[in-house]
């Protein structure tokens, strides 16, 4: 007796580009990330360097205009992009692979579950921002301390994605099943398990990506983050709000650049977010 | 209720004793310490020696973490050198400034996310559903910093409607002391309202796609009533979670809001206690800011556990 | 047909490109229960949604159409349409745990309903409320109406349903599988209510299901649907008992029935040591506030090699529990497993593991959804020590093929397959490791009746050739039947009867299986109505009265319950002893219930 199988026609791929606000955002993103990665080949001068022209509005010469110590604004916000890029990248990918780690060995072992989920909700005690300013007062100001900050709010929030996505599925029928066929723990845990657990955590990393650029925002914001001379877009907006009065147009490059990459990722985490359970229902 | 209140709160102050040590030792752990701080950087040895004992700093570290705890609980806090003023006093003006900042912005918060929410679900035409979802996906998005600047640059620069810094307290000046309330108040709700708006507007929709749901327009129910009576019971409870998470950012970002407001609350003494290497304020502050957190999160445990009662039960089914 | 009620006229529904629902056409008059019976994907659920014009915003009605009363109900307007649904047609779906707000109180969801259609104050709505519930049949209703929907079982909760959708004393009332997902024993009384329902208040009832059982008991005329069509259509007699149609008689046939003669199934090995034993097992869960849930109670039995032994039970019976038990996927509390004479922990030596395989219920939720089909029956193979790629894919095609699959497919995902094929490729993962012993957890209940028997004649012919011992697990007396060689009825965690699967059926011990036997539903619209409401009362809650006395004594038709002088059932439990040779009963008086009985009784 042989029965052919007749396909079910395959359900079509419910793509996370579909709507057309998410190839917005990604759009955005890339575009940001380019000008991050290539900050030091586009800007036209050196974002340190000082001129007599202070506070002037944009111009030809300076197309987002200079800041109270006649730096050039265009080139300093493109250093920011990198600074935040550079900083959120390195955080959310520590984070996201310590979060997989200390979930991975939860799910194993209960000890390490205690333990993890004990450290952890410790660290989530503290509001991301409290987290970074107390980060900010032991290692001092910086881009390591942003970094600190940024893998310690997100390194938790990761783990319990990623966890919650292995104790769900593990007395699903499939997993059960892998085990019962004589497929080792580990095995089971991280070709039947993971993969599936790491979807959400897709989507996880990027919104802690927008997270991290609020975050850096922030703290170089009030002063204990990325200090000047060093650019970062925090610290840009915090010196153009001291002048707002005189020259506003001052504030519209940070401004529109924070808020571009932040809407960027979480549009894109939506998006993605939005994708998953859509295919999640379906399966 | 007061059983699963009880059954809470040992795990929560485990939480609360772990973070106060981490709070503790890493003030201890940091480089420029409040002696230099206060002595300056060319003080000679003796000074320096002087001050330290006369903080404390000399003796073993658990017997500092004791003291601290016992300040903390008797209500005896110590003195910033650096301020030199009590830290009890300087908490507690920080605090009254906080705490009605943070009111009045979950209150607006509240607001502004039942509105948002409700017509990001609910509303008939496709083109208001969009549009409030993306006034809430934007003030989501949009930290406070840039939006503040945004409402400084709106309605301080360009139509100055409203004050830019500063605070007068509303009990003595009502008239004026809201509207050096309504920007900062208005730039600390408009990412918590996204967060809670968002979250009804997709526990309804969920709502509205539960057989439940069919079952009562199955019966006749009219629109309005199957939104207020049968979809919205459901769709509170995690907005509700939600919120006390949400509240606790609210505190934590005051301190930003509080930066760019010039408002004179606890997130601005903790910022320039920071920049001032005032660990015995740091400390104090950060603490307040976790158990508040904590506190905020076992009454909204408890708040959710009241309406939904199947979590006594325990069944979640 | 003049006085119809309710008129469907050459009704045609698209989703999409898609025609699920093609020229159907019936009648139902007042006072009637109509059925419609169609496997999945045979459009009969689209048309009740269609009837209260609450088909999915991707479907639409593209011709024919719905009259009430001669009216088109496309026409109606919005307020009409609120009339309609509910005030005039009135639904019940088939779940009744999802299709009741878990926020509100019962009393609050009939208040919504006849609010909608105007009836009464606030007092008058809480009277007519409180007499609906009492029409369903529902105890104690006043207290009733304070409860949440979780706080009632199963059965109660669809006559929950029932009540609502009559609130607003609709014309019609259509129930879509309203008794799928309870249990046989409770279904027979939502049936008897429906039933109830048509003949007191003159309702037109129109019954959906996939289940000629529930048709033959219930309905006088049945439209059999099929891909969006009707097939036939006609009386219940006429159509079950001298089926036209081809498609009605193959499924009339596939339909596994009590009164057929038993299959001959090839003798077990009587001589050997059994192959499996089950020696007083317990499985005990810890709620989260320290109550003990026993879920398996004292259970002992033992299966020859090349024996196939049925487990029947309804939900809560502990059939699945005992069958992860002996799989290895779960410890038991209490009591010991014996394979060959060695004893089963759930830390087992991949030689065990590989002897003892299982079967999933959901051919859907145990395959992993990402993993090709290949790779997934590549897996055992790999743990088992077939470590050379080559040996791996021949095996893999050798075992798509011993379940009638082509070997192509191994580069599929579940998600290309059908139901019925998905359980084919489980049940050859299960056999990938060349297992003694085969355990099938309900194999067959999530499938369609016609895909059902295809696929209990692979697990039998697979038995043949392979020489399998077998665990077959069921909720389906009619089911077990056919495969087994004794069957086990548990009841509430503990073992009721145990013997041989014809003397057992034909002759029941325990006033459980004759129970049981009675609520299995039978195609045959002849059979005896059966005495519905008076046979059981209550429904099994998993948790019964523990201790001294009979799990079923508060329930039993000859129990403490209708006899004063049987208060033994509940002082004391009965031991599992041998009545006859070969046959096990638990119950002080096994044997003094048969069916006949039952029948005067009513």
């Amino acid at each position: 007796m042989t029965v052919v199988a007749v396909a079910v026609p395959a359900q079509r791929r419910t793509g996370v580009l579909r709507s057309a606000r998410a190839r917005v955002a990604l759009g955005v993103v890339v575009v940001l990330g380019l000008a991050g990665a290539f900050a030091g080949l586009l800007s036209p001068e050196d974002p340190r360097a000082q001129t007599a022209r202070l506070l002037t509005g944009p111009s030809g010469a300076h197309w987002l205009g200079t800041d109270e110590l006649g730096r050039d604004l265009l080139s300093r916000v493109l250093h920011g992009i990198q600074v935040d890029l550079v900083v959120g990248v390195a955080g959310v990918a520590v984070a996201g692979l310590l979060g997989v780690l200390a979930a991975v060995l939860s799910a194993r072992w209960a000890a390490a579950d205690v333990v993890a989920q004990r450290v952890f909700d410790v660290l989530l005690a503290f509001p991301s921002l409290i987290l970074a300013v107390a980060v900010a007062a032991v290692l001092g100001t910086g881009m390591v301390s942003i970094t600190v900050a940024i893998v310690l709010s997100q390194a938790p929030i990761c783990c319990r994605v990623v966890r919650a996505g292995l104790l769900a599925q593990r007395d699903r029928d499939y997993a059960v099943a892998a085990r019962l066929s004589g497929v080792g723990p580990w095995r089971v845990l991280l070709r039947h398990l993971l993969p599936t657990a790491l979807d959400a955590l897709v989507v996880q990393l990027v919104l802690s990506l927008s997270t991290a650029v609020f975050l850096e925002g922030g703290m170089s914001f009030v002063g204990i983050g990325v200090r000047p001379p060093d650019p970062s877009l925090g610290n840009i907006l915090q010196e153009s709000v001291q002048y707002l009065t005189v020259r506003p147009s001052f504030v519209v490059g940070p401004l529109v650049a924070i808020t571009a990459l932040v809407l960027g990722f979480t549009v894109l985490g939506d998006a993605l977010n939005n994708a998953a359970r859509r295919g999640g229902s379906q399966a | 209720m007061l059983r699963y209140a009880l059954r809470r709160t040992p795990s929560m102050l485990l939480t609360l004793f772990l973070a106060s040590v981490a709070i503790f030792g890493l003030t201890r752990l940091v480089p420029g310490s409040t002696v230099t701080a206060i002595a300056g950087s060319n003080a000679t040895p003796a000074t320096i020696q002087a001050i330290t004992r006369d903080l404390g700093l000399d003796r073993p570290l658990p017997e500092q973490y004791w003291r601290w705890l016992h300040g903390l609980l008797t209500g005896d806090l110590q003195r910033s050198a650096v301020l030199d003023q009590p830290i009890g006093q300087l908490i507690a003006r920080g605090l009254g400034a906080t705490v009605e900042l943070t009111v009045a912005a979950a209150v607006l918060a509240a607001l502004l996310a039942f509105a948002l929410g409700v017509l990001g679900a609910t509303s008939r035409r496709a083109f208001v559903r969009g549009a409030a979802r993306s006034v809430m996906t934007f003030a989501l998005a949009v930290p406070p910093y840039v939006s503040g600047t945004a409402l400084i640059v709106v309605f301080g620069v360009l139509l100055p409607v409203f004050p830019v810094g500063g605070r007068i307290s509303p009990l003595q000046d009502p008239e004026l002391g809201w509207q050096y309330l309504v920007l900062p108040a208005l730039c600390l709700a408009l990412p918590v309202s996204a967060v809670l708006g968002r979250f009804l507007a997709d526990g309804l929709d969920q709502a509205f796609t539960e057989d439940f749901t069919r079952t009562a327009t199955a019966l006749g129910v009219r629109r309005a009533r199957l939104i207020t009576v049968h979809a919205l019971p459901n769709a509170l409870p995690p907005v509700l979670t939600v919120a006390g998470i949400q509240l606790g950012n609210l505190l934590a970002g005051s301190a930003i809001v509080e930066a760019l407001f010039a408002w004179p609350g606890v997130g601005q003494l903790l910022i320039q206690a920071i920049t001032n290497h005032d660990y015995l304020l740091v400390q104090d502050l950060l603490l307040i800011a976790v158990t508040a957190f904590l506190v905020l999160q076992l009454l909204t445990d408890l708040g959710q556990a009241g309406l939904d009662q199947r979590t006594r039960l325990g069944g979640r089914s | 047909m003049s006085d119809a009620v309710l008129e469907v006229r050459d009704l045609r529904i698209e989703f999409g490109a898609r025609t699920a629902v093609d020229g159907v056409d019936f009648a139902v008059r007042p006072g009637e229960v109509l059925g419609i019976i169609g496997e999945s994907g045979s459009g009969k659920s689209s048309v009740a949604l269609a009837a209260l014009r609450m088909l999915p915003a991707t479907g639409r009605v593209t011709g024919g159409a719905v009259l009430l009363r001669g009216t088109d109900i496309a026409a109606l307007s919005e307020n009409e349409l609120r009339d309609l649904r509910g005030g005039e047609i009135g639904l019940v779906f088939q779940d009744p745990m999802s299709s009741l707000n878990p926020m509100l109180s019962i009393g609050r969801h009939l208040d919504e309903a006849l609010r909608a259609h105007g009836k009464g104050s606030a007092a008058e709505r809480r009277t007519r409320a409180t007499e609906l519930l009492e029409l369903v049949g529902i105890p104690d209703p006043e207290r009733r109406l304070r409860e949440r929907p979780h706080r009632l079982s199963g059965g109660q909760r669809q006559r929950v349903m029932i009540a609502l959708a009559l609130a607003a004393e609709p014309a019609v009332l259509f129930a879509d599988e309203p008794t799928t997902a309870l249990d046989a024993t409770t279904a027979v009384g939502v049936l008897a209510l429906l039933k109830r329902v048509a003949r007191e208040l003159d309702t037109a009832v129109v019954l959906i299901t996939h289940d000629i059982g529930v048709v033959a008991a219930t309905c006088e005329r049945v439209v059999v649907m099929r891909t969006g069509r009707v097939v036939e259509h006609g009386a219940v007699e006429d159509v079950l008992l001298r089926p036209q149609h081809p498609y009605t008689q193959g499924l009339l046939a596939a339909v596994p029935r009590l009164d057929t003669p038993l299959p001959k199934l090839s003798g077990m090995d009587r001589s050997t040591e059994p192959l499996l034993e089950v020696s007083g097992l317990s499985k005990t869960y810890r709620g989260r506030h320290g109550q003990r849930f026993t879920v398996l109670d004292d259970v002992s039995l033992s299966v020859r090699p090349g024996e196939t032994l049925g487990i029947v039970g309804e939900s809560g019976s502990g059939k699945s529990t005992l069958a992860r038990a002996v799989a290895g996927a779960h410890a038991a509390t209490a009591g010991a497993l014996r394979f060959r004479g060695e004893e089963l922990t759930t830390k087992r030596s991949a030689e065990l593991r590989r002897a003892i395989q299982l079967v999933f219920q959901d051919p859907y939720a145990s395959l992993h959804p990402r993993m090709r089909i290949g790779t997934a029956l590549e897996e055992p193979l790999r743990a088992h020590g077939l470590r050379d790629r080559r040996a791996r894919a021949d095996r893999v095609v050798e075992l798509l093929r011993e379940v009638g699959l082509d070997p192509e497919v191994s580069r599929r995902r579940p998600a290309e397959f059908s139901g019925g094929q998905r359980q084919r490729i489980g049940i050859a993962r299960a056999l990938a490791t060349e297992p003694d012993l085969l355990i099938c957890d309900e194999p067959v209940s999530s499938l369609d009746v016609s895909v059902q028997a295809r696929i209990l004649d692979l697990l039998v012919e697979l038995r043949e050739r392979l020489g399998l011992t077998m665990l077959f697990i069921s909720h389906d007396l009619a089911v077990v039947r056919q495969v087994s060689h004794r069957i086990a009825v548990l009841y509430s965690g503990s073992l009721m009867e145990l013997g041989p699967a014809g003397a057992l059926t034909a002759r029941p011990l325990h006033p459980y299986t004759v129970t049981l036997l009675s609520a299995a539903p039978s195609p045959d619209p002849s059979a005896d109505r059966r005495p519905e409401e008076l046979l059981l009362r209550g429904e099994a809650n998993g948790q019964p009265a523990r201790g001294t006395g009979c799990p079923f004594a508060n329930r039993c038709p000859i129990g403490p319950v209708v006899r004063d002088d049987r208060g033994i059932c509940r002082d004391r439990r009965p031991e599992l002893s041998e009545h006859e040779p070969g046959r096990f009963a638990a119950c002080h008086f096994a044997g003094s219930l048969t069916r006949p009985m039952i029948e005067e009784s009513a």
